[in-house]
């Protein structure tokens, strides 16, 4: 049978824990007042467009959390923010498309040997035709060789840029581009730090831009002093709640 | 069911300037279902998704305090009245427009009738 003065223990120990959250809701509203404040301050600054709801992305991943700790308390747990939001650069590996460009690059290189080939006949040909005028037609030989020489090599160059464009955009040497069932045709544009995307911030002060107004600063601040203020409220109600409980069973 | 070594998360029930405000601290989360643990209450806001939303956040398991603003709360009193699990805990607290008034807080609303029964 508890005595009066376990029954008295309890009524005080609650009344204490009733001063102690209506003293921590006071100081969570003057955070929240100041929070609000300085909130206004910063639309003021930057607009109220830029600080709303609106700037809030979709995806959210808490950073402020509250663990239990022994004794059934809650403790704030703040994590730092990851620079999540960047995608991991593919590594494409070589795509069976780049390997068909070597194909179509040799076939380049073919054609120009058949070009040449060919060029190798009217030349003979000139040359056949040109016999009564021996040095008119070598000279034209020679211009038709460097122009042929010139032409393989614009050739090879185009090659080149065709690999590298097909490399670069994961298409085949024809400029098809790859059926997108096709695993293997990773972003190439993610290989290219000029085409990466850009990481989306962690910090959630930073969802309203890159130069935030000082005001909205101080917001950041006040609301989270606030926070901690809640988390001790939630922590004191606990025992508030019980309060009353031990007491009607105490009595 | 909270990841392990991660902590609950602390959900809203609050006004924008509440939620934005409240946001900036890092609280806002939202899952691969893309359930956020937070509901801005505006003016286009029904009651019944005020109760919907104060349903499902006193459910989740990974949901360890509830904020609401006290405005708000006088709306679904009769959810806070009935409502004694222990987690989450509710916390009623002051929104830009409306201080905090403890005669309209549940909790002490509790505390005062348990012991005027006394």
């Amino acid at each position: 049978m508890p005595s009066p003065t376990d029954r008295e223990k309890l009524f005080s120990d609650t009344l204490d824990a009733a001063e102690d959250y209506l003293q921590l809701q006071h100081a969570l509203g003057e955070s929240l007042r100041a929070g609000f404040l300085s909130l206004a301050q910063a639309r003021y600054a930057m607009g109220a467009d830029r600080v709303s709801s609106l700037q809030i992305p979709s995806t959210l991943s808490a950073t402020a959390r509250v663990t239990t700790a022994a004794g059934g308390n809650l403790d704030l747990l703040l994590q730092e923010p990851s620079p999540a939001g960047a995608p991991a650069p593919s590594h494409s590996p070589p795509s069976p498309h780049a390997q068909d460009v070597p194909a179509a690059s040799t076939s380049i290189p073919e054609a120009a040997a058949g070009a040449l080939q060919d060029c190798a006949g009217p030349p003979a040909a000139l040359a056949v035709e040109a016999s009564g005028s021996a040095e008119p037609a070598s000279h034209g030989l020679e211009q038709q060789l460097q122009q042929l020489r010139l032409a393989a090599e614009s050739h090879h160059q185009s090659d080149n840029l065709m690999e590298q464009l097909a490399a670069k955009y994961c298409c085949d040497g024809a400029g098809t581009l790859p059926s997108p069932d096709d695993p293997l045709s990773g972003g190439a544009a993610a290989d290219d730090e000029q085409y990466a995307e850009v990481a989306k911030p962690g910090k959630p002060l930073h969802w309203f831009g890159s130069l935030v107004a000082p005001s909205l600063r101080d917001a950041e601040g006040h609301f989270g002093r606030a926070l901690a203020a809640a988390v001790q409220a939630a922590n004191t109600q606990r025992k508030l709640r019980k309060g009353p409980a031990s007491y009607s069973s105490a009595g | 069911m909270a990841e392990p070594g991660q902590g609950s998360l602390i959900a809203m029930i609050v006004d924008q300037d509440s939620a934005t405000g409240l946001l900036l601290t890092g609280v806002g989360h939202s899952d691969l279902r893309k359930r956020t643990n937070f509901l801005i209450v505006d003016d286009k806001t029904t009651q019944s998704r005020i109760e919907e939303a104060f349903r499902e956040f006193t459910t989740r398991e990974d949901v360890a305090v509830l904020l609401i603003n006290q405005v708000i709360a006088a709306t679904i009193r009769h959810l806070m009245d009935a409502y004694n699990k222990p987690v989450p805990a509710i916390l009623e607290i002051p929104s830009k427009d409306a201080p905090y008034d403890p005669s309209q807080d549940s909790v002490l609303q509790r505390v005062r009738f348990m012991f005027g029964e006394a």
